[in-house]
Formats: C-alpha cells, structure tokens, sequence
C-alpha cells in the first residue's frame, strides 16, 4: 500500500503528458460549445461598445490594437473575432494597428479583412489597417497628437491614408471614441500611462488569461472600461454577440452574414475552446489531488516525522 | 508627405525625419544618410573614453528632459491644430521618427552579432554548429524572400518569392511558435502536479486561492455551484462569485501594493539612469 502512495506521489511526467494530451485532442475534435456565464467585466466592454460613437457622422474611429503573435492566437484571435464582429454588426468604424507586434498587423489585417467580406464591410471606407508601429513612448506620444503624421500610410496596401474615406477628420486621440487593446503583453501599462491618463480616452482592453490579476486594479478605478479575461471573455463576448446577430437576423434588421456550414469554426469557436480548456483544467487539477492524496496518505501511515526525513 | 503640423523653425526637421516617396530622393537621402553614419562612427571611435562618457551623459541626460518637459510643461489650445500643445509638441514627430530609425539600427546590431557568434561557431564546426546553420538559412531565407516580396519584379518571380516567403511565415515560423507555446501546457501540468504539494498552510490557502480562481473560470467549475440560487445570501459562495471576491478583494491590494513599492523603485531607478548615477554596462568598465 505504502508503495501505491508513493506511485501517487511520483507519477511519470509522461503519463501526465499523455492523459492531457488525449484529453486536449479529444475535446479539441468532439467538444461542444459551452454556455457561459457573462462576467461583469465583459458585458461592461460590450456596453461601451455600444455607447462608442464610431457611425460616418459621427466622425469618429474605434481604434483596436493587435498586439498578439501566433503563440497566443487561440485567445486573443478569438477575442478580436468576436470584438469585431460585434464593431460590423452595429456599423461601427474602426481602424486596426499594431503597436511593437509585428505579427499582430498580419493577423489583425487576416481576421478583420475575412469577417469584412462575410459581413459587407468596405476597406478604406468602414475599416483600415495602420499596420505595424515600433513600440516606443516616443510613438505613443506622438501618435496621439497626430494620427496622420505618425502613420502616414495604410498597412495593407501602403497607400496615403488621408485619402482613405474612414480617415477624414480623424487627427488626434480625441477623434478615437474608443481604444480597445487586444493583447499578450504588458502594452496596456503604456495606453493607460500615456494615453488613457492623459487624454482621458475610454479604453478597453483585452488579454491572455494569466494577465487578468494584473489588470483588476484598473478595472475597478474605471482607468479600463471593461475586458475580455482570456478563453473565457472571448466565450462570453462571443455569446452576446451571437445574440445580438439572432436578434438582427430575426427582427429582419441584417441579413444573414453568411453561410454557417461554409464557416464551421467562426461560430462558437471561443465557446468549443473553452470547453476544450476546461477539461485541461480539471485534469491539472485532478493530478494535484491524486499527488496530495498519496502525500497525505502516505504521512499518516508513516508519521509526519519519517516522512519529513524521507523527503 | 504626412500632413505635418510643423511649420517655420522645426519645417527641415520634419522633413529630414519623414518617409519620401521620390525615387531619386529616396536612394540619395540613403546615401547621405549612410556617409554622415559613417563619418559620425568614425568620428567617435576617435574621441576618448572621457569623452564618450561625457556625451553619454549629456544624451542621457537630454533626452530625458525632452520627453519629461514635453509631458508636464502647460498647454495652451492651438485652434488650427485643434489640441492643446506647449512649445515642444510639434518637434514629437520628427524626434519619434528620429527613434524609429535608431531602433532599426539596433536590429542591424543584433543581425552583426548573433552573425559573429554564429559564425564563428560554424567555422569552427563547434559543439551545436549544425544549429548555427539553421540560424544562418533562416536568416537568409526570410531576408532574401522578404525583401523580394516587397521589391516585386516581374509577375512570375514576384508570386513565386511571395509564395516562398508566405510558406515561410505561415507554414513554418508561426507554427514553430505556437507549437513551443502549446507545449507550455504540458509542462505547467507537470510543475503543477510536482509543486503543489500542501506541506505548509501557506501553501495550502495558495492551492485553495488557485482552484477557486481556476474553477470560477471554467463551466466545469461554475458548473459545481450551480444549485446555489443566485440571488441567495448563500450566491456568494457560487464558485465564479468566489473567484471575483479572490481576485477583486484579495489579489487587488495586494497587487497595488506590490505594484506601488516597484514603481517607487523604478521611479528612483530611473533618475539614476537619467542622471547618470547608475553605472551600468557603459561605465562598468572603468576603474
């Protein structure tokens, strides 16, 4: 007995790996979406979404960074999916850019230029790309005073941005309704340090799951609006804007976007995730209690004191 | 040309330090450009180490005033800008192209080196020189098809140097790096399993605080509290009301004040460095 406690206390890293493995690709291929419960946090950014003027007559741009790479695209891809799909379904503007991640403009430009064509939004006139930007203080302080000056030309077809429709009368931070950062760094720290504090713009922000403890702070003194916390706000925002569509599609209000079964992973691609997560979780967590348990066990057999000298 | 707020004084700066589209001023604003780097370099490898330290220190110390003054000196409304400046605002823009283009320097510097270290290794075909090769075909590979790409050529060779680059960035390089993240998970299960071991009651109230907040996060664990009604007395104890009390009522001060003692410290760091008091790795060398 006193060697099965031990076994529980040392299993192999590779029987672990293997048991997570199987779990991850089961669920990844036979998983289903899960219904989640919208957090706080979530709906508020939904909310000041909603409120964001960013119509043509408005004269007014949601400004969304993508500053993710490919390591974390199952999170903030999801994320930025969802956000924008939410942007085309309210007719919102938008320009995306991306701030010292160069993979970030690929890939924002790629999800942005895909869900534009379902959803018949127009490149120069609805949506644009600012393209990739060196991360420096010097660029964000600049940036904000003189948008068209620090981004002279578009980052998908390298044109003159000020003869794009979307830009006319965009110039500085105050012309951007909203500021929305989808990100897997700490780039948060420097919208909140130079812009947000300063310029007083509403900010959003969206991020990797082990980043949300450090941004409860600025939640709660209202320096960011609302968030998407991970897998999980992307499973959330994901449901309030499939909501939103069905509400549209049945009220005859948009027309249906495009086909489902030609794009089977678009919907519901946060919330399958999620379930895929969360049976990682109840793994890890599963393996922690059988290590405890065979700690525990094996203690009180032996006695604290043997135990202590045999570790 | 960008739309350029500049106008009188700061006009030929925002001029140097802007994108041109000009054929024939582009290739000789590079050309000027590489003989005054060149005859800049030249002319410090010549000063002395007294010298080279003093005008580091003075840089140092300049350009750290620039940005500090920049952002605290009074604004005044500029009605034909539309925004609030001081007299610094408008040369931002020059200066942050002028940073721009010294970061891309840097690359090029870190190009030299690893090139130096990497061949030296393969040359002499020491211990891991088959991983210098790989460094040296990648390098290349995305260099050569990169630039072709964005130089075009003719239709045939342009779609083919497209092709090859977009298999290298795609197929390859994002691959490469979501799979050595993904791996990540594996080895967080592993650590997790080895290093949660509730020995202490300190790590005991971390295991506790780590489960809460990693079940509040899922269905599953959302899912074991479910039958609390929600709008109970008993709701706080639902798992996702639990996991945002950790976060929001425990994680937060604690977070803050962390955050307060470090910022204090890089703020008091950061003086050093501006008046240069910290003998970092330019001065380290000195007697």
């Amino acid at each position: 007995m006193h060697k099965f406690f031990r076994t529980l206390q040392h299993i192999d890293r590779r029987w672990i790996y293997l048991v997570l493995l199987i779990g991850l690709v089961t669920t990844l291929y036979v998983g289903w979406p899960v219904k989640p419960e919208v957090i706080p946090y979530v709906q508020n950014l939904y909310d000041a979404v909603e409120a964001a003027p960013a119509a043509e007559q408005d004269r007014k741009l949601i400004l969304v960074g993508c500053t993710f790479s490919a390591s974390t695209m199952p999170e903030n891809g999801n994320q930025l999916r969802a956000l924008l799909r939410h942007l085309m379904l309210r007719g919102k503007r938008f320009a995306i850019i991306a701030i010292a991640e160069p993979q970030g403009a690929q890939f924002g430009a790629d999800i942005a230029g895909k869900l534009a064509a379902e959803y018949g939004y127009e490149y120069g006139r609805d949506w644009i790309s600012l393209g990739y930007k060196p991360g420096t203080l010097a660029f964000f302080t600049a940036f904000v005073n003189n948008i068209p000056g620090n981004v002279p030309k578009d980052g998908l077809r390298g044109e003159a941005i000020t003869g794009y429709p979307i830009m006319a009368g965009i110039r500085t931070i105050k012309d951007i309704s909203l500021v929305i950062e989808d990100t897997s760094t700490a780039s948060i720290l420097s919208w909140i340090t130079y812009v947000q504090g300063k310029y007083r713009v509403k900010l959003g922000y969206t991020c990797t799951g082990v980043m949300v403890a450090e941004a409860i702070p600025f939640l709660d003194s209202g320096q960011l609006v609302g968030m998407l916390p991970g897998m999980k706000g992307a499973a959330d925002y994901e449901k309030l804007v499939d909501e939103l569509e069905a509400e549209a599609l049945r009220t005859g209000e948009k027309q249906a976007p495009y086909d489902p079964s030609t794009m089977p992973l678009m919907k519901n691609s946060a919330r399958r995730l999620m379930f895929t997560q969360g049976v990682a979780h109840i793994i890890i967590i599963a393996f922690i209690v059988l290590g405890n348990a065979g700690y525990f066990l094996s203690r009180r057999r032996r006695g604290p004191a043997k135990e202590a000298s045999h570790d | 040309m960008p739309d350029l707020p500049l106008a009188g004084t700061f006009s030929w700066l925002a001029a140097l330090f802007s994108p041109h589209d000009q054929p024939g001023w582009f290739w000789l604003a590079i050309g000027i450009a590489t003989l005054l780097f060149v005859g800049v370099m030249l002319a410090l490898h010549q000063l002395s180490p007294a010298a080279k330290k003093w005008m580091t220190i003075v840089c140092t110390f300049l350009a750290g005033l620039y940005f500090a003054l920049e952002f605290f000196w009074p604004t005044t409304y500029d009605a034909a800008l539309d925004k609030r400046v001081n007299f610094i605002t408008p040369t931002l823009e020059p200066v942050t192209n002028f940073i721009a283009i010294m970061s891309a320097w840097t690359i090029g510097l870190g190009i030299i080196s690893l090139a130096m270290v990497h061949g030296k290794r393969l040359i002499r075909r020491a211990s891991g020189w088959h991983h210098s090769l790989a460094f040296f075909l990648a390098l290349i590979a995305m260099l050569v098809f990169g630039f072709w790409t964005k130089a075009g050529g003719s239709e045939t060779a342009g779609a083919a140097a497209h092709a090859v680059y977009t298999t290298l960035f795609r197929g390859v390089m994002i691959n490469l790096e979501a799979t050595m993240f993904a791996l990540l998970a594996f080895y967080i299960a592993s650590a997790a399993y080895r290093a949660f071991r509730v020995r202490t009651a300190e790590a005991a109230v971390l295991m506790l605080a780590a489960f809460v907040v990693m079940l509040g996060f899922v269905n599953f664990g959302v899912a074991i509290t479910a039958g609390i009604p929600k709008d109970s007395w008993w709701a706080f104890f639902r798992l996702e009301n639990l996991s945002f009390w950790t976060l929001g009522w425990l994680n937060m001060p604690a977070y803050r004040a962390v955050t307060l003692g470090v910022e204090v410290g890089a703020l008091a760091m950061a003086m050093r460095i501006w008046l240069s008091l910290e003998r970092g790795a330019f001065f380290s060398q000195e007697k």
